[in-house]
């Protein structure tokens, strides 16, 4: 609190300096079309902290210092104009469009447009244009490769896929990585409630993925603290800022655009099968009973060699009899599951205005097929903002996004029988997937097996038939979603304004989960109802100050304050077995077992006051500063407060020195210092200690319990402290920009519920344990290596590297973060986050693998086997304007980190991938050394099978074989699009038109692990990295764009 | 500018109030879900139904209790049965007892003291009285007198001696005794054991402190104390007495032995040969109770420790499973029969450590109570007299441990327990065991995480057992 009573009177005991003064008017149109333009920024040069913007008519009226030289006129897409003031009592100004001048104004904290010159901390951002033509279902994954030191990793090419998106890596050891995003000054829940992990489930969107792409503006990324400072207790791991498209006042008309995407998904990798050994055990033999005995049952491809002429009873032996059939390869088999997933996105909107009223009113709708059967995801999005000027000094605005999400079935992922991808590799080579298509005409499994009741598979012991499996086992999603704001601001002063705003974040979620009777996990069957609420509110007052102290020094200031209030509830059903088949209800609960019923409710309120502010000097030192204080409620009462300063300085040199020519146009340094804080896995109610209520009661009698977490009401908040220092330069008038950032951040007090002895009463104890930094740079190389009249060509760079590093687990020696099987994904001291810890082979001193009776040994400690963090990524998008002809292609690298990759250990343990024909007739000498009668490592030179070979080494008892370099480079994203000429529209109703080819994901230039796409995970979150099973390849997305404005 | 001064004020003062810092934040953060004060007595479900599930699933009481004392038997996956554990069992083992049973027992006392109520307060001490016991018997010196501090701080308990431990367990079990006769309350319906009966769990409670008493008699002189329960306690009386776990009918509320051999498929688990040729030597009339007929129309065990099985010799169908009703669903859980207390008084009289009653009528009344439990009461007139049967003096002791051995079928933790402790009946080791343990298993080994997360109190406990194997001998072993 006395930290905050001395900023106070800070504010409040400031000194406002007075100065003789002059009236300037004018107003403001534009060179191209000569229309008069609203909005316009008007500065003071030297003095930025004088200013107004005009009105709906361009105009303006600005009340300047006798000493002011000059104005300096900006808005967002337009080159500056300095217009020298010479005692003109009318400046008028025309605009000219720059597309690509760096002088740029951003958005930054709390919706705040700043010119990009005056920031102390690093930014990027990106045009909604880069958006709309080749799209992304989930719109963060279109910033790959486009914006330094952000990490995104997309989880799959199945439907709904989440995607995890890093700035500057990972901070929070079990909390929270994610950045945090605010919508036009809303802060919006990226929340999915995700049910997939590494044994099953199915992933859903984030919640930014509700967000529609044609409603953007631009997106502007926060991605150090020092950023984010202003958003306190949840931006700690950086701000995404996203501003949309707004209607404006002033131009008696409506545009009306259309714009409109179809494109065709297709597999971008999917594993190398051999194609000359189909099922069985062994080579000699194969014969099919029923499914489950004999070897048809067994799910592996060590048997008979295929197209030798062989014939075999199979399973589809049915169809003639019983007798035999050719024995003969599939080469296509897994290719030909797939299908072509076809998106198709419309969107309409009218954008418009009166004199005093702006708006803008959109509608969309896009549908996305997946490339497994009969999977798919509809999206519908209505929104629309308004802003009206009451007067010249009271404005008021509002906004709003409604986005239905709706699905009938998103694919299970993960080792599971019910992710259909498992049996392409637990499987027979000689499998004919399509003949299995058509199961409603297929006999049932043999009574007896484990798919009885079923329609017949290829093996009726393991799985059943994939497509009943996908018709049937359905996951499906049904989301609706409001978004929406008001805002009121008054224009107090010409230095002073108080801005109001209030805004919601409301959505309900509902997911299902069917499970057919006689489906091999569900042998039963099984129904699941999952609800959710969710529902955010924030409320916001703030008072803006801009004055200038001297005719050099100007001072900028804002005080204010926002509480925060959030609700989340969940109701879950589950029926375990099912009475009757096909009907899903929770009545449907087979006898003797009872439903199981669960809900769940919480609040959370953060209440803050904050300030902030802007020395500058000459226009080229600014000194910027701010102080943010939270109050959270899921902190203990005694220690719910916290303070988060940050200050940031930077000099534009080249403004400063006699340094400025066309060679340097442009040199700024800059360095900040921040802290912030983060409630890490905090959630509501972890500071007492409570009773719970088992899910399942023991038939009517409640069981309670007391949860085996100690609860700690001594824990504080995570703390994040960063610096960074960065410069950006530009030279050849801006035909080169550089912008290099370097930060060192460290996070200390990270929350973990730490394992403890289970004879203290609890299993985990809340602690402030963990310390880790975060340390790399950031580079942005910006070059426009040819200018001329009708050609522009820019090749952009970026390029960012991070070293993360667990410097302390509070005595703890490992902690889990996620895992498969026998190989987990840590965290451990002096090592990165992340790292993947497993199972290896016995190495000899030299390293090589030590062999017994020709297999390999497998050492009885885990090891460090990898670590899915990245070494860097980088970028490089390049883009030629011919006359109406625009290319704009995007490469996307990232380099290093590892990926533990199942689909090898089981591909290559059952013999479906093509490294395992090595050795089949002549059996495997490993690579490596064996002990002799004396002791001593002699080379291994014993020969095994190529099975026996295959089954040792690849196994889930050892996991290093399979632990890959996940470095991919991915030809990210091609946009050919034509610009119809003006001319030819001059006699239509339009006023522009554009066709575009786009593609996204075209192809993987570069990987290194074999038989997948190394960007994988199972889902968002923090424990399904590193790790991949049964991927549902990601896909290369081709197709047409279509964008008309009337 | 006064006029902006005091906007300003008043604009701070409005912001003030509307934010409010933390006003009512203690109120926003209290679980609307969860309770922080129950009545005490719920919880007498969950901890009995932690401590029975555990105790009777196949992978604890089956795999290291049954297949250990030779009872059962595996045709399948028998690494268990030649002592090759799994060693993340023994940390489920530790937590379940420790987190799920003794903890909750624990707040149970709690809230049972703070709401006057002895007789909920004397089910919970019982309970982890019986937990505790359990803890020891299974592996020796464990965490007691600084256990479930954690909410006081101690995250790291000492392991005390094993003497120390039942002198401790006596201490709550006098303690049962009392609260059990004092006044409050039981609720009946979360009391899954004896529906609310609080003269039972009195029953209990001293039955099983003369059961803990006879574990040690070895080591200690415990006439009197066993005197003093015969001639002053309330103890079982009949099999109506019996302290057991009432499991319903499906799963997850069902048998463990049920769940997993009829519900989860594990049949593998089968009938041991030396309780096949100990009934058939004996003409033991519970024989076509305690296993099915095998494919060839016989009952068949198999011995224990056959690697690669199954095989020509002992597989899935040449092997008689266990009995029918063994594997029912509703099998009760027993955490002490009338059946074993009446052996337990037998050996007692016999060694003339309590001087009432005679040690034949203790005996008989075992084997009868066994018989009625079995259904097969009308052939025990004839059983009894056999002379491999009937009590006498010479070979007593063995007939009493043998007897109690074949009444505790399917009771894993006991019968091995029992069996270490008589040495009756004499078993073999498993034929193709793990080299690396030499003999049957003593004990089990402690959970490796205790070793990184409590790992001073962990080797100091090591070192004074003499080790931490299968094989070592803990103090009433010893």
């Amino acid at each position: 609190m006395k930290k905050l009573t001395i900023f106070l009177a800070f504010l409040l005991f400031v000194g406002f300096t007075v100065q003789a003064q002059m009236q300037i008017s004018g107003t403001v149109t534009g060179a191209e079309d000569g229309l008069s333009i609203p909005g316009v920024s008007v500065v003071v040069k030297d003095n930025p902290t004088i200013g107004t913007t005009t009105d709906i008519d361009g105009k303006y009226s600005i009340t300047v210092p006798s000493s002011a030289q000059a104005l300096i006129f900006s808005f967002v897409g337009m080159k500056a104009q300095e217009v020298a003031i010479n005692n003109q009592s009318v400046i008028n100004a025309i605009m000219e469009a720059e597309v690509l001048e760096m002088d740029e104004v951003v958005v930054t904290a709390l919706g705040i447009s700043r010119e990009k010159k005056s920031l102390g901390y690093a930014v990027q951002d990106v045009k909604g244009d880069e958006l709309v033509k080749a799209r992304e279902a989930n719109v963060v994954n279109s910033l790959s490769g486009k914006v330094a030191g952000v990490n995104i990793t997309s989880s799959s090419g199945g439907i709904g896929a989440s995607s995890r998106v890093e700035l500057r890596g990972s901070s929070s050891l079990t909390g929270n990585n994610q950045p945090l995003y605010v919508i036009d000054g809303i802060p919006i829940d990226n929340s999915n409630y995700s049910g997939a992990s590494s044994t099953g489930g199915f992933d859903t969107p984030n919640g930014i993925s509700d967000i529609n792409a044609d409603d953007i503006e631009s997106v502007s990324v926060l991605k150090g603290p020092n950023a984010a400072a202003l958003y306190g207790v949840r931006a700690a791991n950086g701000v995404i800022v996203i501003t949309t498209k707004t209607g404006k006042a002033g131009k008696n008309e409506i545009g009306v655009s259309f714009n409109s995407t179809t494109t065709f998904e297709n597999p971008l990798v999917i594993p190398s099968f051999q194609n000359s050994y189909g099922q069985g055990p062994s080579k000699d033999n194969f014969y099919w009973v029923d499914g489950m005995n004999d070897d048809g049952g067994v799910d592996e491809s060590w048997g008979p060699p295929l197209d030798q002429g062989l014939e075999f009873t199979q399973w589809n032996s049915y169809t003639v009899d019983g007798e035999p059939l050719p024995w003969v390869s599939q080469p296509d088999n897994v290719k030909d599951f797939y299908e072509t997933g076809v998106t198709t996105n419309n969107n309409l909107s009218f954008t418009g205005g009166t004199e005093k009223l702006g708006y803008r009113l959109s509608l969309g709708y896009s549908n996305q097929t997946g490339i497994i059967p009969n999977t798919d995801l509809k999206k519908y999005n209505v929104s629309g903002n308004a802003n009206y000027k009451f007067t010249d000094k009271f404005k008021a605005g509002f906004n709003f996004t409604y986005t239905k999400t709706q699905s009938d079935n998103l694919p299970t992922v993960g080792y599971t029988n019910e992710n259909p991808i498992q049996q392409t590799i637990w499987s027979g080579r000689n499998v004919d997937f399509q003949a299995l298509k058509d199961y409603k005409n297929l006999p049932l499994a043999a009574e007896g097996t484990a798919a009885e009741g079923t329609p017949i598979n290829w093996n009726t012991q393991f799985q059943n038939n994939p497509y009943w499996v996908l018709d049937n086992n359905l996951n499906s999603l049904n989301k609706d979603r409001i978004i929406g704001a008001v805002n009121l601001s008054y224009q107090l002063t010409d230095y002073l304004s108080i801005s109001g705003k209030t805004s919601l974040d409301d959505y309900s979620q509902l997911t299902t989960v069917r499970k057919a009777i006689g489906t091999n996990e569900y042998l039963e069957g099984f129904y699941g109802e999952y609800s959710r609420r969710f529902l955010e509110s924030n409320s916001e007052l703030l008072l803006s100050l801009n004055t200038s102290i001297t005719d050099d020094l100007t001072f900028s200031f804002n005080f204010g304050g926002n509480t925060m209030y959030r609700q989340y509830s969940r109701l879950s059903g589950e029926a375990p077995q099912l009475e009757l088949p096909n009907l899903y209800t929770l009545a449907n609960v087979k006898s003797g077992v009872t439903v199981s019923l669960s809900n769940y409710s919480e609040e959370t309120k953060i209440n803050s006051l904050y300030g902030f502010g802007q020395i500058a000097f000459k226009n080229a030192i600014f000194l910027d500063f701010s102080g943010r204080n939270d109050w959270a409620s899921v902190l203990p009462v005694d220690g719910n407060s916290f303070f988060y300063p940050s200050v940031n300085l930077s000099a534009v040199l080249t403004d400063l020195l006699p340094i400025k020519s066309t060679t340097l146009t442009f040199l700024k340094l800059r360095g900040g210092w921040s802290k912030v804080g983060s409630v890490g896995i905090l959630t509501p109610y972890m500071l007492e200690q409570t009773y719970s209520f088992r899910a399942d009661p023991y038939g009517d009698v409640p069981l309670m319990y007391n949860p085996d977490e100690l609860s700690n009401p001594e824990i504080k908040p995570e703390v994040k402290t960063s610096i960074e220092a960065g410069l950006d330069l530009r030279m050849f008038d801006n035909r080169i920009r550089l912008d290099g950032t370097y930060y060192n951040m460290k996070s200390t007090d990270l929350i973990v519920g730490v394992e403890i002895s289970a004879a203290s009463g609890y299993i985990y104890a809340l602690r402030n344990v963990g310390e880790m930094t975060n340390k790399g740079f950031e580079i942005m190389l910006g070059t426009t290596p040819i200018k001329t009249k009708d050609l522009t060509v820019d090749l952009d760079f970026n390029f960012s590297k991070n070293r993360n590093e667990v410097t302390s687990l509070g005595g703890l020696e490992t902690l889990i973060l996620g895992g498969q099987w026998n190989v987990d994904v840590i965290a451990k001291e002096g090592e990165a986050y992340g790292a993947i810890f497993g199972p290896a082979y016995l190495k000899d001193e030299d390293g090589n693998i030590v062999h017994e009776n020709g297999l390999p040994v497998i050492d009885s400690e885990y090891k460090i086997l990898g670590n899915y963090q990245p070494d860097w990524r980088g970028g490089a998008t390049l883009r030629i304007a011919y006359k109406g002809i625009t290319l704009s292609t995007t490469i996307d690298a990232k380099m290093g980190g590892d990926v533990y990759s199942m689909t090898t250990t089981w591909g290559r343990y059952s013999g479906v991938l093509e490294e395992t024909l090595l050795g089949r007739e002549t059996g495997i000498v490993g690579d490596g050394v064996k002990l002799d009668s004396d002791g001593n490592y002699i080379p291994n030179d014993e020969v095994v099978s190529a099975k026996a070979y295959n089954q040792a080494a690849f196994d889930n008892s050892v996991a290093e074989g399979s632990v890959f370099d996940a470095s991919y480079v991915k030809w990210r994203e091609l946009v050919l699009s034509y610009n119809l000429p003006s001319s030819w529209l001059t006699k239509t109703p339009l006023k522009g038109a554009s066709i575009s080819f786009v593609g996204r994901n075209l192809a993987i230039l570069y990987k290194n692990a074999p038989h997948i796409d190394p960007e994988t995970a199972f889902s968002s979150d923090n424990e399904d990295m590193g790790m991949e099973f049964g991927q549902i390849p990601s896909t290369r997305s081709l197709g047409f764009n279509l964008n008309i404005n009337f | 500018m006064k006029k902006f001064k005091i906007l300003l004020t008043a604009f701070l003062v409005g912001l003030l109030a509307f934010v409010g810092c933390d006003s009512g934040f203690e109120e926003i953060n209290k679980n609307p879900n969860e309770p922080t004060v129950i009545p005490s007595d719920l919880l007498t479900a969950d901890i009995v139904r932690n401590v029975g599930n555990t105790m009777y699933s196949t992978f604890v009481g089956g795999d290291m209790g049954s297949c250990w004392s030779q009872q059962w038997a595996k045709v399948n996956y028998e690494d268990e049965e030649r002592y090759d554990i799994r060693e993340t069992m023994m940390e489920t083992i530790w937590k379940s007892f420790y987190e799920d049973g003794i903890a909750d027992a624990v707040s149970m006392e709690k809230l049972a003291k703070a709401e006057g109520n002895d007789i909920s307060r004397g089910v919970a001490v019982t309970m982890q009285a019986y937990t505790f016991s359990l803890l020891t018997e299974l592996f020796g010196n464990v965490p007691f007198s600084e256990a479930i501090k954690g909410e006081e701080g101690n995250i790291t308990p000492v392991y005390d001696a094993q003497e120390d431990i039942y002198d401790g367990i006596f201490a709550l079990l006098d303690s049962a005794n009392i609260y059990l006769a004092g006044s409050g309350s039981l609720n009946a319906t979360t009391d899954l054991i004896y529906g609310g009966d609080v003269s039972k769990w009195q029953k209990f409670a001293n039955s099983l402190k003369f059961r803990l008493l006879m574990r040690i008699s070895g080591k200690r002189d415990v006439s009197a104390e066993l005197q003093d329960i015969v001639s002053n306690r309330a103890i079982f009386t009949s099999s109506a007495d019996d302290a057991s776990l009432k499991f319903l009918t499906a799963d997850p509320n069902a048998n463990p032995i049920y769940e997993s051999i009829v519900f989860g498929n594990r049949k593998e688990y089968k009938i041991n040969s030396v309780m096949v040729d100990m009934l058939v030597a004996l003409e033991d009339p519970r024989l076509p109770v305690y296993a099915e007929l095998n494919n060839n129309d016989e009952y068949r065990g198999k011995p224990s420790g056959i690697i690669e099985v199954p095989n020509d010799e002992y597989n899935y169908d040449n092997v008689s499973a266990i009995g029918e009703k063994y594997v029912d669903a509703e099998l009760p859980g027993f955490f002490m029969t009338y059946s074993e207390l009446q052996f337990l008084m037998a050996e007692a009289r016999h060694k003339n450590l309590i001087t009432t009653g005679t040690a034949i009528e203790y005996y008989n009344n075992g084997v009868l109570a066994s018989f009625e439990f079995n259904e097969v009461e009308d052939e025990f007139a004839t059983y009894i007299v056999q002379p491999s049967v009937a009590y006498n003096t010479t070979s007593g002791l063995q007939k009493i441990a043998e007897q109690n051995w074949i009444a505790m079928y399917c009771q894993g933790v006991e019968s091995w327990t029992e069996w270490r402790r008589t040495g009756f009946p004499e078993l073999e080791i498993a034929i193709e065991h793990d080299p690396a343990v030499s003999e049957i298993p003593s004990r089990y080994i402690y959970p490796i995480i205790e070793k990184s997360v409590n790992a001073t109190n962990y080797n100091a406990a090591s070192d004074a057992m003499g080790g931490d194997l299968l094989t070592t001998k803990f103090w009433w072993l010893q």
